[in-house]
């Protein structure tokens, strides 16, 4: 094969100057194009919280903190074939830098090591598109795609080890992470479209109070599924979603040592984003059991029941003169364990503004509660053998923040 | 189970209210309009041409079914330039294509087949992506836009006008920004295509350049004479330098004789193909051979009356053939 790559890498020198258009960069002698996508961001975070056991007071802190949002910096190459009998193959790899570091070391987040976040090829044709290979997962994804905090700061925002903050995440739905998988997506059948994707199952991490890693056995993949219908409407355009996960595991050691736990993890979630003259109102809710509040695969810690958990947001939105948006978004997580029931609430309110197609400023204030409560007299053997309650356990956290995108 | 039933509920609510939305509420065009339902005449992944029934209000009839050939389309589209400011530096203004080679190969072939097809109350449709100059480099645009004939005249109205293949820039944003390449840039199911309307103007930002047979009512409509368009194309075609006319002469000249040559060459090969099929069936009777000969000079004498053997190669193949007798 004949790769005489008519590159320029001037055009990827200066390619920040131009608006995301996903221009071409270079062709190859067989038709392929290839682009280069990217973008960076960095907050100014100021960060006052207070933590409370029991209702006693424990800490507060305030500080400030240089540091990158909910995103990372990504870095993303594409390749697109020619249309050949139909078929159309896209490649994509993308890593994700850190752009702000720890302010416990002189040295990035992870020293050397590289966030592969995308690794996946799509072949596309009139039956639709099959997809092999690494990228966000399908299950609550469009959650974080329509979260006004994607482009934003949310929860989390006291990062001492660096690194991204949380958004909604754990605030409002799961992380949909970046899994491996094949999937197939069914073409537009009049605005409706389905993806089935057959996942690496992933293996969590949770143990009992004080113990350590467990073995988890997955013998069969893990489903994610998503059902979306979209369409215009005059001046504006109404989206609908419902999605799905299902996997089974073994897990040893669970719950204080109670043997083998079989977990069935399964989620649903709707939602529904409707933008009508300027206006953009996105509603999520999410159920399921073994989800977790943070992950999208947990194990029960404190007993071996199923965890139960719940996610919603509710967001809405103004954009004014097509380049500055408000919004203003209230959420929440909610997960039962086995007598510990735990919440996160987050308050959102951004302004979010495109001084070109390319660069983006932000500013947003958000209020974060989370609360911890031994509804179910759990107890567990402390380390010096005596019989202890799981403390109830709060925290309350303001942060504003300002900050800045670009994208190429 | 209580989260059970409010799933199932759900999932049954928004069936129903997808499948009768469009009965409900008529006006709102949510689930799709009759744009959608056309006669898809040619396709491939977002592009598309179609024929649709003509809107509501459009006033006339359409001089539909129509034959337009291919070439005719293809010279007229071609002839379709933008006026472009000549730099910074620079005064005179430039014309360049308006349409991509790939648009107008595609648009003559389907919109000529369309034409045929089509009813009086009917217009067509298009959507094509094409690579057009770009800051950098070449880029992906679409072109929407409606036709049809009316008053013998080509009408084309135009929708999106290099609009960025994909869904709109926020939504690619947010796509590649959450690392979600898995998503549908091309989304264009909430952002689609616009095709031209006869009812709405869509404010087409481009200038396009002055041809003799081409008018224009509106920003975003065209109306085009083809027979004289096309003449006028044919004719700068054929105004030719005389050198470059000559050297064009002299191709054409070359190409027929070498196509000739061809001809030539694969009849004769048949010829030897048949003979030594016949020589490789082992058994074959004096009448099959002599039939075979037969049917050579036949061929012979069809390929001298077309002119195709000059006399003396005939004189020359047919002793050959009687040889083998």
């Amino acid at each position: 094969m004949n790769n005489k790559i008519r590159a320029t890498t001037l055009a990827a020198m200066i390619a920040t100057s131009f608006p995301v258009t996903s221009a071409v960069i270079a062709t190859n002698a067989d038709g392929w194009e290839i682009s280069f996508g990217g973008t960076v961001n960095l907050f100014y975070t100021t960060y006052d919280s207070e933590t409370r056991v029991n209702g006693v007071v424990t800490g507060t802190a305030d500080e400030v903190h240089l540091q990158e949002g909910l995103l990372p910096a990504f870095a993303t190459f594409k390749a697109k074939s020619p249309t050949v009998n139909g078929l159309t193959g896209t490649a994509q790899i993308s890593f994700a830098p850190d752009s702000s570091n720890s302010k416990l070391r002189r040295q990035d987040k992870g020293g050397t090591a590289i966030d592969m976040r995308e690794v996946f090829f799509n072949v596309e044709g009139s039956f639709g598109t099959f997809s092999v290979g690494r990228t966000l997962g399908i299950f609550s994804r469009q959650a974080i795609l329509k979260d006004q905090t994607l482009f934003g700061v949310g929860a989390g925002g006291n990062g001492d080890g660096a690194g991204t903050t949380l958004g909604r995440i754990a605030h409002g739905y799961v992380y949909p992470a970046f899994d491996t998988r094949f999937s197939y997506k069914t073409p537009d059948m009049n605005g409706f479209q389905l993806e089935v994707g057959a996942y690496d199952p992933l293996e969590g991490d949770e143990g009992p109070i004080g113990g350590s890693i467990n073995n988890w056995d997955t013998s069969i993949p893990r489903i994610e599924a998503e059902a979306t219908y979209g369409t215009s409407l005059s001046g504006g355009s109404l989206n609908l979603w419902l999605g799905g996960l299902w996997q089974e595991s073994d897990t040893v050691g669970l719950a204080n040592g109670n043997g083998i736990v079989d977990l069935t993890h399964w989620g649903i979630d709707v939602g529904a984003q409707a933008i009508f003259g300027g206006f953009e109102l996105v509603g999520h809710y999410s159920t399921g059991e073994n989800l977790g509040q943070l992950f999208k695969i947990a194990a029960p810690v404190y007993g071996t029941n199923d965890t139960e958990e719940d996610h919603w947001y509710a967001q809405v939105g103004y954009t004014f003169m097509g380049k500055t948006k408000v919004a203003a978004s209230y959420g929440e997580s909610q997960q039962k364990d086995n007598g510990i029931d735990s919440t996160n609430e987050l308050w959102t309110i951004g302004v979010y503004h495109d001084v070109t197609s390319w660069l983006k400023l932000v500013a947003e204030y958000n209020d974060v509660d989370s609360s911890s409560d031994n509804t179910g007299g759990v107890t567990f053997i402390n380390n010096v053998g005596n019989l202890e309650s799981v403390p109830n356990t709060a925290s309350e956290s303001q942060t504003f923040s300002i900050g800045a995108f670009i994208f190429w | 189970m209580t989260r059970y039933l409010l799933t199932f509920i759900l999932l049954l609510v928004s069936t129903v209210f997808q499948v009768q939305a469009r009965d409900w509420f008529p006006d709102l065009n949510i689930f799709g309009s009759s744009e959608d339902e056309g006669v898809v005449v040619w396709q491939a992944g977002q592009q598309y041409i179609k024929i649709v029934p003509k809107e509501s209000k459009a006033e006339g009839k359409n001089d539909h079914p129509k034959t337009i050939s291919v070439d005719k389309l293809r010279d007229v589209l071609g002839a379709i330039k933008l006026q472009e400011a000549g730099g910074i530096f620079s005064d005179e203004t430039k014309e360049s294509p308006f349409f991509a080679s790939s648009d107008i190969s595609t648009l003559a072939s389907g919109l000529s087949r369309a034409f045929e097809r089509a009813k009086p109350d009917e217009d067509i449709i298009f959507v094509v992506i094409g690579r057009h100059k770009g800051l950098l480099a070449k880029e992906r645009k679409v072109i929407g836009g409606r036709a049809f004939i009316q008053d013998g005249k080509l009408n084309l109205i135009f929708g999106d006008v290099y609009r960025p293949e994909g869904g709109s820039i926020d939504q690619k944003k947010r796509n590649m920004a959450a690392g979600c390449g898995g998503c549908d840039d091309n989304d264009v199911r909430t952002n689609p295509y616009v095709v031209g309307s006869r009812n709405k103007e869509h404010t087409v930002k481009f200038v396009f350049a002055d041809f003799d047979g081409l008018e224009r009512p509106r920003s975003d409509w065209l109306v085009l004479d083809v027979d004289r368009m096309a003449s006028i194309v044919e004719k700068e075609r054929n105004k030719l330098p005389p050198a470059l006319a000559r050297e064009q002469a002299r191709a054409r000249k070359e190409a027929a004789e070498l196509n000739l040559e061809r001809r030539r060459l694969r009849e004769e090969m048949a010829r030897m193909r048949k003979e030594m099929k016949e020589m490789s069936g082992g058994n074959n009777s004096k009448n099959a051979g002599t039939k075979s000969v037969e049917e050579r000079l036949s061929t012979l004498d069809q390929l001298k009356k077309k002119g195709l053997v000059s006399e003396k190669e005939y004189q020359r193949k047919r002793q050959e053939i009687l040889n083998d007798l």
